[in-house]
């Protein structure tokens, strides 16, 4: 037996190396893990829009584009969980996400027609696709609303952005321009009317550089379609531009000797008044307001009629018939009715302070006192327009000025339809006094020369007549055979015989010989295109060949 | 030898080239000769007691163009290229019946006593007689055959014992001796004056 430490021991060693088949699992899940890494990293955010409806959308198919180069694809649509719109996933490329900020805007891009124009056409062929405005906001998202139009100014126009308001109805739309000087400079981009208020607020855009015209005394108004005014002026007829005629449309300006002042730099509120007359009348902030009693009609006294002095426009209409505290006294007989004016005296050169109102005040109270006097005229014939005209009557100075409802009064005169009643009067007392008998007299005999000399007039006119007649029989006869003559001599110059007509002969036989000479030419060129350069081989063996079989005849 | 002696080698020869074409030249055909033609229509004598007879052709339209044509085929024509007519065949034709049927009655009229004889004219001259005979002619052309033909159809009006609405049919054909052009239309105006004779033998017996 051997000794246990004779025999040899084996050496156990963990086997170190694997087998190489493992090689190919192993490489293949390095390959799609790269793949997977791939994919991640270079693939960009996935956003979602909720827009109210589906329509042109698909799944794969359609776009996300920013100035029509293609950013991204709508992966996924569904409704959303009410059930009242859609949510759209798209999955936008790499290095987008400074896009994606919380003004961000998105709609879908179809063809649409509306004032502004037609866009969108290009989708008809290509297909809805969703646009993208990048947003200039510091926040970033992912999540958005759509927009369900494209945003009239894309985010990031320069420019500025304004609210209009009017107490008029819903006239405006979005969309609708903004001109100035009849170049459109910007759109109305949002309605809302606010309910406590009962105004129609309207947010618009002025587009650079024209947003550095409206200044904190620009004044709007509207110019939609064609506005007529009939008033104490005469007609007056204002139009926008050739869009305002269709749609709707607000100018602005600044009114007239008013200064620019400075011009804003962020969202300010403006009102639209009906007319530039109407924007026109608010430059002027402070007014004096006073009451005339008339005791005629105030039938085509609107309000906003010119209050004038002597020929100078001061003031304005500002109410009619103000009986607002008892409604009876219409019903009294010898009411008169309260007209109330106001007077500016910005408009007479006073400034528009206190100061200046002050003074005017004390003007005015001084000339009432001292015969001013206010009565109705009319200012225009034609539409029976009237207006407040104050003038000064040597009347007795009178101590205290009267007050109606706490406004003072302006004394009135007698209006004009009583002014023209007493001319006519007059006019007819001097008729009166006129000696008709001597008159009718002088007119029997100056009717009895008038007809004895229209009876000569008509002897004249029809030995005239005649006269006429008998030229025109002798002369249109002989006018025809010449030009009949005339004619002759020139059909002769291309009769058949003519040297006109041989030379056109012989002309046309030159042609027609001109064109057999061309015609083999021309059966060549179609047979053979290229013969002009190389020679055609075709020669013409095609000719009438001799009898060989039968007797010869003998020649003719 | 350099390149541009190489070059103008090369513009010679292609200049030769194109002078190397074989000419051709048109050749234009009278039916007339100053011998057969209206030249001497007028020296024939006409007969004072004869009546006057219009002569009035109709050609296809295949006809009334400068080509001569030869028939290839049953159906098939052949326009020659370089072989045109001078003049118009219409009043070729014409002119060339008139003169052999005034040819023709004539010589009939020296060897007979018979006065009732016709004289032939052509649209052109003035004509106020009510006699007239209208020829139709289909075909006048050689053919592959070596032939020349002519056959037609022709109307005699206003004569007595001949109704105008009944039309005779004519063919005639020669045999061509010679190749070419030239011969046959020498055989196509000898074609016309057997034409003619024809038409006046018809003519005594009307």
């Amino acid at each position: 037996m051997l000794d246990e430490e004779e025999i040899p021991q084996a050496e156990i060693k963990p086997v170190k190396h694997v087998s190489k088949i493992w090689f190919i699992p192993i490489a293949a899940l390095l390959i799609g893990v790269w793949m997977v890494y791939y994919t991640w990293s270079n693939q960009g955010p996935a956003i979602m829009i909720t827009f109210e409806t589906a329509e042109g959308l698909e799944i794969n198919s359609t776009k996300v584009k920013l100035r029509d180069i293609t950013i991204g694809e709508v992966i996924d649509l569904k409704l959303t969980d009410d059930f009242k719109g859609i949510e759209v996933t798209a999955r936008l490329d790499k290095n987008t996400e400074e896009l994606l900020k919380e003004d961000t805007s998105f709609w879908v891009a179809k063809p649409r027609i509306g004032a502004a124009g037609i866009s969108g056409l290009n989708t008809i062929l290509s297909g809805a696709y969703i646009e993208l405005s990048p947003g200039t906001s510091d926040e970033s998202r992912t999540e958005f609303v759509g927009l369900e139009s494209p945003p009239v100014t894309p985010i990031g126009t320069p420019g500025i952005h304004i609210t209009l308001d009017s107490d008029d109805e819903f006239a405006f739309e979005v969309g609708d321009p903004i001109i100035y000087k009849g170049l459109t400079v910007g759109r109305f981009e949002d309605v809302y009317f606010n309910f406590e208020e009962r105004i129609v607020y309207y947010n618009a855009f002025i587009r650079a550089p024209y947003h550095e015209l409206v200044t904190e005394n620009t004044r709007f108004w509207n110019v939609s379609g064609v506005r007529i005014d009939l008033k104490a002026d005469g007609i007056t007829l204002q139009t926008g531009n050739v869009e305002t005629l269709l749609t709707n449309g607000v100018t602005f300006g600044v009114p007239e000797g008013m200064p620019h002042g400075k011009s804003i730099t962020e969202r300010d509120f403006f009102t639209i008044y009906g007319s530039y007359e109407e924007a026109n009348l608010q430059r002027f902030r402070r007014s004096v307001e006073y009451v005339v009693l008339v005791s005629d009609s105030i039938r085509g006294l609107n309000v906003g009629a010119p209050v004038e002095y002597r020929g100078v426009n001061i003031g304005r209409v500002a109410a009619t018939n103000i009986h607002e505290a008892d409604h009876t006294v219409l019903l009294q007989e010898d009411i008169k009715i309260p007209v109330l004016i106001s007077m500016q005296p910005g408009r007479v050169g006073l400034p528009d302070t206190d100061d200046g109102l002050r003074g005017m005040v004390a003007q005015t109270q001084y000339w009432i006192k001292n015969g001013l006097k206010a009565s109705l005229k009319t200012g225009n014939l034609l539409t029976g327009s009237l207006y407040v005209d104050l003038q000064h009557y040597d009347d007795s100075p009178i101590d205290e000025i009267e007050r109606f409802m706490d406004f003072p009064i302006i004394p009135t005169v007698e209006d004009e339809f009583s002014q023209i009643a007493k001319s006519a009067s007059v006019l007819v007392d001097n008729l009166s006094k006129l000696p008709l008998d001597e008159l009718s007299g002088n007119a029997n005999q100056l009717i009895a020369e008038l007809t004895s000399t229209v009876k000569e007039f008509k002897n004249a006119s029809k030995g005239l007549t005649q006269l006429l007649e008998n030229t025109n029989q002798q002369d249109i006869p002989k006018q025809i055979q010449q030009a009949l003559e005339q004619i002759t001599l020139t059909t002769k110059d291309f009769s058949a015989d003519s040297a006109g007509y041989e030379e056109l002969t012989r002309s046309l036989r030159v042609l027609q010989a001109t064109m057999h000479e061309l015609k083999p030419v021309l059966q060549q060129l179609k047979n053979k295109p290229n013969s002009l350069i190389f020679s055609s081989e075709q020669d013409e063996t095609i000719e009438p060949k001799k009898s060989q079989s039968e007797t010869p005849e003998p020649s003719n | 030898m350099n390149n541009y002696n190489i070059l103008s080698l090369c513009l010679v020869l292609m200049l030769s080239a194109c002078s190397s074409a074989p000419k051709k030249d048109t050749h234009y055909y009278l039916l007339n000769n100053h011998v057969t033609g209206g030249s001497l229509t007028e020296n024939i004598a006409q007969s004072q007691s004869s009546e006057a007879v219009l002569i009035k052709i109709r050609l296809p339209e295949y006809l009334m163009q400068p080509n001569l044509v030869i028939q290839m085929g049953e159906h098939r024509l052949h326009y020659a290229r370089y072989h045109l007519w001078a003049e118009n065949l219409q009043p070729a034709i014409t002119k060339a019946l008139v003169f052999e049927m005034k040819k023709s009655a004539h010589s009939v009229e020296q060897g007979t006593t018979d006065k009732h004889l016709y004289h032939f004219v052509e649209r052109e001259q003035a004509f106020d007689g009510r006699k007239s005979i209208t020829l139709q002619i289909d075909h006048f052309y050689p053919d592959d055959r070596s032939k020349v033909i002519i056959s037609g159809k022709y109307w005699l009006t206003g004569f007595d014992n001949v109704s105008s609405s009944q039309s005779q049919a004519f063919y005639i054909e020669k045999v061509l001796q010679n190749d070419g052009y030239p011969h046959a239309v020498r055989q196509m105006r000898g074609l016309v004056s057997e034409l003619a004779v024809k038409l006046v033998e018809k003519l005594r017996d009307a």
